[in-house]
């Protein structure tokens, strides 16, 4: 009598007998997919996080390379066993095999040797996170003040003012362009007053959290001239995917060519006397969210005080301060990074704001009744936003396509 | 109901069921835990539908630059409830499905120590179920009338129907967005400043599924501990029990912690505090709020790591049994892959910063906690290096069950190695929040997750339905899944290298992106098709005409003991067990005859708590047959479901279009409560059976 | 009702083991702890995590209002010798529970209502002075919402108080329960239930009451408020306090 209720004997009844041939699929695949990785087409990878340009990205780049390696070889060991494995043993018999139910030795072995391994993995892993951490401590750094809105990015200068003879104006304000003398070392120090954030440049650095009522540190020293493409790395609401920036390396005389022509007041403004000039008619509109060095847009909030937009407890919208354009018209981009600066893009952006870029907080005034005229007029005045003798980084091929970061003198970032 | 009520009426010889047979009210009011894993079983499968639908927008929304399939509303309401539904109504209510089917009958129980609490947890996670997917109930109209203005301008070029979606979103009585902040749900995106609603039906909804995964994980910590058969000690517990008993003890640590952390965050919605929020806004001006966003990562990750095992243990506990069955040799080293399921729980809990190494936290945390990452990997590799040596010397046999778990012990490795690449804190700057991280974590609940629980599908499908999936559809499925798998997931390994990151709706052309997207999206295709075949093959199966004897693959656990479907009351009598492989042990090591065995027995009996003539006296009343006991049937659980549903849904329904204040309390909260209330006593006092 | 032969075969079904039906000549469990038992303690250890949860956030955010300088401060706010006077009466519950638990299994019915009730009215002067020290801190200007503290006061305390709450229900259902006649001696695991859990109750306040109104906050930045080890001072001449009070 059975224990257990019924029971069949099932020797004979394992209904499906494997064949290893069919591991063959397995292994075609696996192949493939290395194979595919070496063919992919060569394209130009601007965020590319091994392409280092910075001795940061370098110092990670290699301890990327012997954990990839070590990795790679666990890898090959582990599935070369279960293949091997699954071929050798394969059942061509009904003999039950010899009943193993264990072995120290074996298992002591792969317990202590894994853990080997990563001892031997761990030692340069915190070497190099108190090497970077100590480095962003750094007192003596080139400060740049980086405040994370919704969607861009405000980028201020708090040891370069923005005006040599009135202190009262604040630091030099820019946004979406992070321009950087050569050999800098650059301390960012990160901030938000609306959601989190995350400031990432791969080729110049990892990634560091934008993360409101804290004051994070991203250090790196700027090694290379050249243009870096950064962007968020932390799902911040609707228009996350379309927040980048440029990190724009140039030498110390463009620098301070950049510096001084973004103080050079426009026109007859005189920061002395504090005459400022009238904005165009068309730009009335802007007056409250963006600010221009040097004319009566000055209203505007800016810094950790303004919000870059919100929901009222009834869950409408309400738009806050947009970026600083001040020089607009020598940066690439407009629009966080997502489209050329050409006047073409200027108009489509004011006419069609919303979807070029959806969920952004700054209203589409052209559908609210704005002429043609006026637009025109504003894509106008926006493109006049230069210094009269042009842009300091003329030499540099200004809003051309937007990869890879590549300058004369410089490597080649590779793919 | 008045025959709920009765009390239990003696039967003379074997049981005559109470519970009935058939029907709907049956299945309402159903305490067996062969049942409600079948409820288990289906709505996770729906929800994974439902959940591989949303992954396919997705990626269809990727497969080219600066794609517009999808707008990036609809595109961050997909990935979140992509994400939610895969963990909370997929991966764990699958699990917990074979949670229910496998562990009884695994340890020779009747049933689960609290059957009625087995069905509150059930109905309870259907109820937060539907709270967590009202919201796209409501977006659906709206979804389709977009859809169908769109068509009709396009094929009539009248915009006549431009207005309606517009009109809809006015005039719905309900928010019409879904919850679009990420599974992960990062204050202040979740605060009122910055997302509507739907955050609320997101807190609420996991709010519930909490309390019902709690419920299953007390009942099932107590059933294995006590209502293991007489003779099966600890060490003599199934694998697959033990990863349940170890998921179930991590389930009630790690869950009061995103219970909490919910309650935080539905307060600073609700109630205007400002646990997660740095900054508030009074009067349009910004002012300093005294909260934190790091204690919603802190409290979510302190949760969400253990998570991450509790839904991976259930698989390991999966593969640990079906290798062994198909390679005809006991588990390798079973004492220590206990203990490697044990350590990695309890490390488990000490790795959480691992996910917010950007967020500055300096250098020391961020060194502690990376070498506690590092150590959970020493435990997974014995696991796979046991399972390998299980295979080593056996004689395999690749049914569809086996091919799927050999799938993940050979897929998990890549998933595990990446992992480790992530505990490398610089390394971790570069991809953290970027493709590298959602390729890691495929391979880990995809390849390991879904590779176990498919594997357990086809290796338990006959025990619980007595039928057999087809085995040529099945090697299909699994050929197409394992390819499809990997080409999804694969090429992410190459975005995030390539410095892509997370959660992004579309990309320029520029970036250099376009063509692993592209073969991405191919391979999700790929795995659609697989579910497809898979579909068929149940079609199928169900239709055929077949029967399967108890033990069709020759396993040797008790639940392969009893007949596929195995009767209500499970074991006629109560098994004795005496070895841990006990049906191989019963069929193969048999040297001498029954007499002897029975000696043996109760010899084993001593090692009972309450010492041998008690197990004398069991083996002995066990032997007469008989009476078995089965709990009654109630509808108790389902009354609290439906109470748990009203209760969160009532406060978020204060719209003004149906809101309905009584003393300021909405009413269909207060009805949630009286509804609550009324089972819970009606419950107290029914008798149990 | 249980035959012996049930009782056997009904080993594994295990829906015996809850309910309200205490078979306690049942065949042991294999861990050797009742199943109900072991639910609740399975329940009071998820139970120690919430409240850790909780407490940690407390203790997280516990000066924060002081150095942001949002007031209603901490160590303005509290009374004290109230909070003493309340803990110890919760504190006295606890003994009350242990007597109405001894009595059961005396089979001694009345000095189990007696005892049972004396719990949930002890339980319920707690609750009661709860309330009035939130509408008195209200009053003050400690909302929910006024600051941080305020937030993660309420939310800890409101969270034990419910607890409380709760406890006396399920106290009062046993009161109840019992002067139907249904509460034998072989319900005393019905008492022994509500009284681990009870006691748990009490165990958390001691926590909740050292850690949120005993240990010293920091100085508030304009030195307005009072010194923080004052709060342990109140409490050493309580004493002194609480007999100034009697009439003679």
């Amino acid at each position: 009598m059975s224990r257990f209720g019924p029971r069949q004997d099932a020797a004979t009844s394992t209904p499906h007998r494997g064949r290893w041939p069919r591991l063959l699929p397995m292994l075609t695949l696996v192949a493939a997919v290395v194979l595919l990785a070496g063919c992919g087409p060569e394209v130009n990878q601007p965020y590319s996080t091994i392409s280092p340009q910075t001795g940061k990205t370098q110092d990670i780049q290699w301890l990327y390379q012997i954990t990839f390696w070590a990795a790679l070889i666990v890898f090959i060991g582990v599935q070369l066993a279960i293949v091997y494995t699954a071929i050798r043993f394969r059942r061509r018999n009904a003999n039950r095999p010899e009943q193993v139910h264990g072995s120290k030795v074996l298992e002591i072995a792969w317990t202590v040797v894994p853990a080997l391994i990563l001892l031997a993995l761990f030692i340069p892993t915190v070497r190099v996170i108190f090497e970077h951490a100590d480095a962003a401590n750094a007192t003596d750094g080139f400060n740049v003040d980086v405040v994370g809105k919704q969607w861009w990015w405000e980028i201020s200068y708090p040891d370069i003012p923005a005006s040599e003879m009135n202190a009262e104006q604040g630091p030099l304000i820019t946004a979406n362009e992070v321009v950087l003398p050569l050999g800098a070392n650059v301390v960012f120090r990160l901030q938000s007053n609306n959601v989190i954030h995350s400031f990432w440049v791969p080729q110049l650095s990892g990634k560091m959290d934008v993360m409101p009522g804290h004051d994070n540190k991203l250090q790196f020293t700027a090694d290379k001239v050249g243009d870096y493409f950064g962007e968020c790395a932390e799902f911040c609401g609707g228009a996350h995917a379309w927040m980048r920036f440029k990190v724009k390396v140039v030498p110390q005389e463009q620098f301070d060519a950049w510096v001084a022509a973004w103080r050079t007041p426009p026109g007859d403004a005189n920061p002395e006397t504090g005459d400022v000039v009238e904005v165009p008619a068309a730009f009335g509109a802007c007056l409250a969210c963006h600010r221009v060095n040097g004319t009566n847009a000055q209203v505007a909030g800016q810094g950790l005080s303004a919000i870059s937009g919100y929901r009222d407890a009834d869950g409408t919208i309400v738009p806050g301060p947009g970026p600083n354009l001040t020089l607009l018209a020598c940066r690439d981009t407009i629009g966080a990074g997502i489209l050329e600066n050409t006047p073409e893009n200027l108009e489509t952006w004011l006419k069609h704001t919303d979807e070029v870029k959806e969920g952004v907080y700054m209203p589409n005034y052209y559908k609210q009744g704005m002429t043609d005229e006026q637009v025109a007029q504003l894509v106008t005045y926006l493109g006049s936003l230069k210094p009269a003798e042009g842009c300091p980084d003329a030499n540099l091929p200004v809003g051309s396509e937007l990869p890879p970061a590549r300058v004369e003198g410089t490597p080649q970032a590779q793919p | 109901m008045a025959s709920i009520a009765q009390p239990h009426i003696q039967a003379p010889t074997l049981p005559k069921p109470k519970v009935e047979a058939t029907g709907l009210w049956s299945w309402l009011t159903t305490v067996d835990h062969k049942r409600i894993a079948k409820l288990y079983g289906v709505t996770a499968f729906i929800f994974f539908l439902i959940g591989g639908l949303e992954a396919l927008l997705l990626r269809v929304q990727l497969a080219r630059p600066q794609n517009d399939v999808v707008d990036a509303q609809r595109y961050n309401e997909l990935f979140t409830m992509h994400g939610t539904t895969m963990i909370f109504l997929v991966v764990m209510p699958l699990s917990v499905a074979f949670f229910n089917l496998v562990v009884p009958l695994q340890i020779g129980a009747r049933d689960v120590a609290f059957p009625r609490l087995n069905g509150f947890s059930y109905w309870t996670f259907l109820a937060g179920a539907f709270i967590l997917n009202i919201p796209v109930l409501f977006a659906l109209p709206g979804v389709f009338a977009g859809m169908a203005a769109t068509a009709w301008t396009n094929l009539l070029g009248s915009p006549v129907l431009n207005g309606l979606q517009p009109w809809l979103d006015a005039n719905l009585p309900f928010a019409t967005n879904v919850p679009d902040q990420g599974w992960y749900g990062y204050s202040p995106l979740t605060q009122q400043l910055f997302s509507g609603r739907e955050i609320d039906f997101w807190a609420l909804g996991i709010q519930v599924l909490g309390i019902a995964s709690l419920a299953g994980a007390f009942n099932f910590i107590v059933t294995i501990l006590n209502l293991r058969a007489p003779g099966m000690t600890m060490m003599r517990v199934p694998i697959f029990s033990w990863a349940t008993l170890i998921t179930s003890v991590l389930i009630i640590m790690a869950f009061p912690a995103i219970t909490i952390a919910l309650f935080f965050l539905t307060f600073d919605r609700l109630g205007g505090t400002h646990f997660y929020s740095a900054f508030n806004i009074v009067d349009g001006t910004l002012i300093s709020a005294g909260g934190d966003p790091m204690l919603w990562q802190h409290l979510f990750w302190i949760f969400g790591h253990p998570e991450v095992y509790i839904l991976i243990l259930p698989a390991f506990g999966l593969v640990s049994e079906i290798i062994p069955v198909f390679s005809r040799k006991p588990l390798f080293g079973y004492a220590v892959m206990v203990y490697a399921i044990a350590a990695i729980a309890f490390l488990g809990f000490g790795v959480w910063v691992h996910h917010m190494f950007t967020t500055g936290l300096g250098a020391t945390p961020t060194a502690a906690f990376s070498a506690a990452t590092m150590l959970i990997a020493i435990p997974t590799g014995v696991k796979i290096l046991n399972w390998t040596a299980t295979m080593w010397g056996g004689s395999l046999s690749f049914p569809t069950a086996m091919l799927f778990v050999v799938g993940l012990v050979s897929q998990f490795v890549i998933g595990g190695l990446s992992g480790v690449m992530h505990a490398i804190v610089p390394v971790d700057t570069q991809h953290n929040d970027s493709y590298f991280v959602v390729a890691h974590f495929h391979y880990v609940l995809f390849g390991g997750s879904i590779f176990a629980l498919l594997g357990g599908l086809y290796f338990y499908w006959p025990k619980v339905f007595g039928k057999l999936l087809d085995e040529k559809l099945g090697k299909l499925h699994f050929w197409l899944t394992f390819a499809g798998f990997n080409l999804t997931f694969f090429p992410m390994h190459f975005l995030g290298l390539a410095g892509m990151p997370r959660r992004y709706q579309t990309y320029s052309f520029e970036s250099g992106w376009w063509f692993w997207n592209a073969i991405s999206t191919i391979g999700a295709l790929l795995i659609a098709a697989s579910i497809m075949v898979f579909l068929i093959n149940v079609q199928r199966t169900f239709a055929s005409k077949q029967t399967v004897p108890a033990n069709p693959w020759d396993a040797a656990t008790l639940e392969w003991a009893i007949p596929s479907p195995p009767p209500v009351y499970n074991f006629r009598v109560v098994p004795l067990v005496t070895h841990r492989d006990q049906l191989w042990h019963d069929k193969y090591d048999q040297v001498a005859g029954g007499a002897d065995r029975v000696a043996d027995s109760i010899i084993e009996v001593d090692q009972l708590p309450e010492n041998s003539p008690a197990g004398v006296a069991l083996t002995e009343a066990q032997t007469e047959a008989g009476n078995i006991h089965l709990p009654n049937p109630s509808y108790y659980p389902l009354l609290c479901g439906i109470g748990f549903f009203f209760l969160p849904f009532g406060i978020l329904m204060n719209n003004p279009h149906i809101q309905v204040g009584m003393f300021g309390v909405p009413i269909l909260s207060a009805l949630g409560f009286l509804i609550l209330v009324t089972a819970i006593y009606g419950w107290s006092f029914e008798p149990a059976g | 009702m249980a035959t012996a032969i049930e009782v056997v075969t009904a080993h594994g079904a295990g829906a015996a083991s809850h309910g309200g039906d205490d078979h306690s000549d049942h065949p042991p469990p294999s861990a050797g702890v009742n199943s109900r038992k072991m639910l609740m303690w399975l329940f009071l250890a998820s139970d120690c995590m919430f409240f850790g949860t909780l407490i940690a956030t407390y203790m997280t955010y516990r000066n924060r209002s002081i150095e942001l300088q949002m007031p209603p401060y901490p160590n303005e706010i509290f009374d004290i010798p109230y909070t003493s006077v309340s803990a110890f009466v919760l504190l006295m519950s606890s003994l009350t529970m242990v007597l109405a638990l001894s009595a059961i299994k005396r089979n001694d019915h009345r000095g189990l209502r007696v005892w049972i009730s004396a719990t949930a009215l002890l339980g319920a002067i707690f609750v009661g002075g709860q309330f009035f020290e939130f509408t008195t801190f209200a009053r003050e200007g400690l909302t929910l919402s006024s600051n941080i503290f305020g937030s993660s006061f309420y939310v800890l305390t409101g969270f034990h108080g419910t607890h409380v709450t709760i406890g006396v229900i399920w106290l009062l259902t046993l009161l109840f329960v019992s002067l139907r006649g249904g509460l034998s001696s072989e319900k005393a695991l019905d008492v022994e239930l509500a009284g681990l859990y009870w006691h748990f109750v009490d165990i958390v306040w001691i926590v909740i009451f050292t850690l949120v109104y005993l240990v010293p906050y920091a100085n508030p930045p304009e030195g307005g408020a009072e010194a923080a080890p004052e709060a342990l001072i109140q409490l050493m001449t309580l004493g002194q306090r609480l007999l100034a009070t009697l009439p003679f």
